[in-house]
């Protein structure tokens, strides 16, 4: 680990940023403004590690995701994988990395061509890539790493079941041997049942090759399941990094309130329950960014340092954090971190908001 | 390192081989998509009774020379002393002459099956290709975007703007003034000038479906997968998305195949389609339109079987639909 080369991360994502231009008139199109959907997101992922990033609906976890995979273009920022700069590959160049890098996309069902047998669909990538060799044993070697039967490539995807479904696309991402795998919500449309199971499929097969991973979801049982570092996103900044086993003792409020609203047994849903920090509202707009700590209006720890649940310091809503270590090493952007012994509960109970079990 | 701090989750080593059980397995029988439109279309009464008919008139249409020679009457064959009374007028049906006799004393009934020919000939040729033109643009419109999208789409544009049978009329007369045709010859009258004249109106109708629903599945997460694993744009469109057109351009097709039926019908009509000597129903209208008062059957025999076609392609247009219909399924 000494040798330089070897401990460059395999992802180095620097100043990520993505904007889609909202364009109004039918002539003449003209641009009012944009989604600021992922805002300077830097992060790094070592070999054969996970990165988890969770957030909200419309965090900009999938953009994330798409931009990594090549599959739009950033705004602005760099993507380097294995040392090379991946944003702007064209032609070949680009073709030679999605070998490297594969998706797992949030949609299973959707992600899956349904006039195309099982088959077809994981083998695809090797006949787009010539990948010599017995195409159909190699396509049957896929389906049963993955927990399916050989005998069902023939099958079209309306006949299997969600978590089969999610299997294949997990079989054709596999195919190419990547080196990097990006999972968007590889869970998230499966019955909890189900989920634990595909879950260990995963680590099983980062175990085995060493693939470097980066999943995306909105449930911290999951993130907490496969990774070892967690992004925090919230409205398309990251607002904690931290190590896995570091993040059930957040400090950022937000991710606070994510914490309690996980269940305490990831992927099972039979957690205790506990009381929750039950957030005010909806995230705000992504096309008018709030000024200051873009969480500032629903944020319980600022209503703490102000002493008013209708207040909020005027540090927050006129100053945005930024993204740093703190004394332990984790990035974090808030202005007041959280202390122990803060009562995040009782201020947002303070908020107006009734605490309840069933709504996070 | 990984989840060190969390309480065990699920038992972390899974047997795969067991994981079949967990899933439920899936339907037991292994189906295509195609096999699963027929499935559909094979309970629908009406479809199946329009189909049935359709195919008996092809092979009729295909074996009418053949009952030609069984009634003993050529299409052309005159019989003017038997068939025409001293007035000039044709005589009604009879034993030997199913249908009738038109006012030149030619069977009917092997003209009308003739006439069959002619307008599933029409009918599927200028179709084929209208599908062909339409699919193909409406392809490369959707998917690609941008100028060529733009120029074909204002090529349908115009071509659904031209008042429609007035260019027709234009067009057919042009190139039937002379044998020769126009075109530089490659356009003579007859049913090959009628298929080109349809196929040029009925090409925006497809494109306008294909486009549509190929800048709808641009979109979807299947294409984006293709493009994840590296595909080439040229592949995704020919066998990620033309494969996923097959239901609206089949559908669409069993429509425009009787609407072409029509305008060949409205061709002849106005004796612009095809010559005389070639039986279409539309032509024989022609000639009833002058006679019907004192012979009925000039009008309902090729009237029938014109309605009947148009009604039954229409059927199983909706039969077919019905069937890729997904929703119908669930
Ligand atoms: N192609 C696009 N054009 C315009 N806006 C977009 C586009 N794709 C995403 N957005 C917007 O960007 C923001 C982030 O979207 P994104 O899909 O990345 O969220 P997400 O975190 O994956 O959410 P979810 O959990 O719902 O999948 C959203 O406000 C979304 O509406
Ligand atoms: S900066 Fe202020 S508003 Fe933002 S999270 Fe920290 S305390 Fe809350
Ligand atoms: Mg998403």
């Amino acid at each position: 680990m000494i040798d330089g080369t070897r401990t460059r991360p395999l992802l180095e994502v620097q100043s990520l940023t993505k904007r889609f231009p909202l364009t109004r008139g039918v002539i003449f199109a003209h641009s009012r403004g944009a989604v600021h959907a992922v805002e300077d997101v830097t992060f790094t992922v070592a070999r054969g590690r996970t990165l988890g990033i969770v957030g909200e609906s419309g965090s900009g976890k999938s953009t994330t995701a798409r931009m990594i995979a090549r599959l739009i273009d950033p705004t602005s920022g760099t993507i380097a994988v294995d040392g090379t700069d991946i944003t702007r590959l064209v032609g070949a160049d680009l073709r030679t990395l999605r070998q490297q890098v594969q998706m797992v996309f949030q949609d299973a069902y959707g992600s899956l061509n349904p006039r195309q047998t099982a088959g077809q669909i994981v083998g695809a990538p090797l006949r787009v890539h010539h990948v010599p060799g017995d195409r159909r044993a190699h396509v049957a070697g896929l389906l049963e790493r993955v927990g399916l039967n050989p005998e069902h490539a023939a099958r079209y995807p309306h006949e299997f079941s969600g978590g089969q479904r999610q299997r294949i696309g997990i079989a054709r991402a596999l195919a190419l041997s990547p080196t990097l795998m990006i999972l968007d919500e590889p869970v998230s449309a499966l019955d909890v049942s189900v989920q634990a199971h595909v879950l260990n499929l995963l680590t099983d097969l980062q175990d085995e090759h060493g693939i470097t991973y980066v999943v995306i979801s909105h449930d911290l049982g999951v993130i907490r399941h496969l990774a070892d570092r967690v992004a925090v996103i919230y409205l398309g900044r990251i607002v904690e990094l931290a190590d896995a086993a570091a993040i059930t003792a957040p400090r950022h409020p937000y991710t606070a309130a994510l914490v309690s609203a996980a269940p305490a047994q990831p992927g099972t849903g039979t957690g205790t329950t506990r009381q929750r920090i039950v957030l005010t509202g909806d995230a705000p707009s992504a096309i008018t960014l709030p000024t200051g700590c873009a969480f500032h209006a629903r944020c319980p720890k600022a209503r703490l340092i102000s002493g008013d649940p209708h207040r909020v310091p005027e540090r927050c809503r006129s100053e945005r954090p930024p993204l740093g270590p703190d004394a332990d090493g984790r990035q974090l952007a808030c202005w007041y971190p959280l202390e122990s012994g803060d009562d995040l509960i009782g201020a947002a109970q303070a908020m107006a908001i009734p605490v309840s079990g069933a709504q996070a | 390192m990984r989840a060190s701090a969390m309480p065990p989750a699920a038992p972390m080593s899974v047997d795969i081989r067991t994981l079949e059980s967990t899933d439920p397995p899936p339907d037991a029988r292994v189906r295509s998509p195609a096999g699963m439109v027929w499935a559909r279309f094979r309970v629908n009464r009406g479809g199946m009774v329009a189909l049935v008919f359709l195919v008996a008139l092809a092979a009729l249409a295909i074996a009418a020379p053949l009952v030609a020679d069984l009634v003993g009457h050529g299409p052309n064959d005159l019989y003017r002393t038997t068939m025409v009374d001293i007035y000039g007028l044709p005589k009604g049906p009879n034993a030997s002459f199913w249908f009738g006799a038109d006012s030149a004393g030619r069977d009917l009934f092997v003209r009308v099956i003739y006439g069959a020919r002619v307008s599933l000939l029409v009918g599927v040729v200028a179709t084929a290709i209208a599908v062909v033109i339409g699919v193909v643009l409406g392809l490369i419109a959707g998917y690609r975007g941008g100028a060529l999208d733009t120029l074909f789409s204002r090529m349908s544009d115009v071509v659904l703007a031209m008042p429609l049978l007035l260019f027709a009329i234009g067009i057919s007369s042009a190139c039937s003034t002379t044998p020769q045709g126009c075109v530089a010859g490659t356009l003579t009258p007859g049913v090959n000038l009628v298929i080109v004249i349809i196929a040029i109106f009925s090409w925006p109708a497809m494109f306008r479906i294909v486009r549509a629903t190929t800048l709808s599945m641009r979109e979807s997460t299947f294409i984006e997968a293709s493009r994840a694993i590296g595909m080439r744009e040229r592949n995704i469109m020919f066998r990620e998305v033309l494969p996923n057109l097959l239901s609206p351009v089949v559908v669409y097709a069993a429509l425009l195949i009787p609407q072409s039926i029509l305008f060949e019908a409205y061709l002849s009509f106005l004796g612009l389609g095809v010559p005389d000597s070639t039986p279409s129903w539309g032509g024989m209208l022609d000639q009833a339109s002058q006679l019907f008062t004192v012979a009925w059957w000039l009008m309902v025999f090729p009237g029938i079987f014109l309605l009947a076609t148009i009604l039954a392609f229409n059927v199983v247009a909706d039969g077919l639909r019905d069937a890729f219909d997904p929703r119908a399924s669930e």
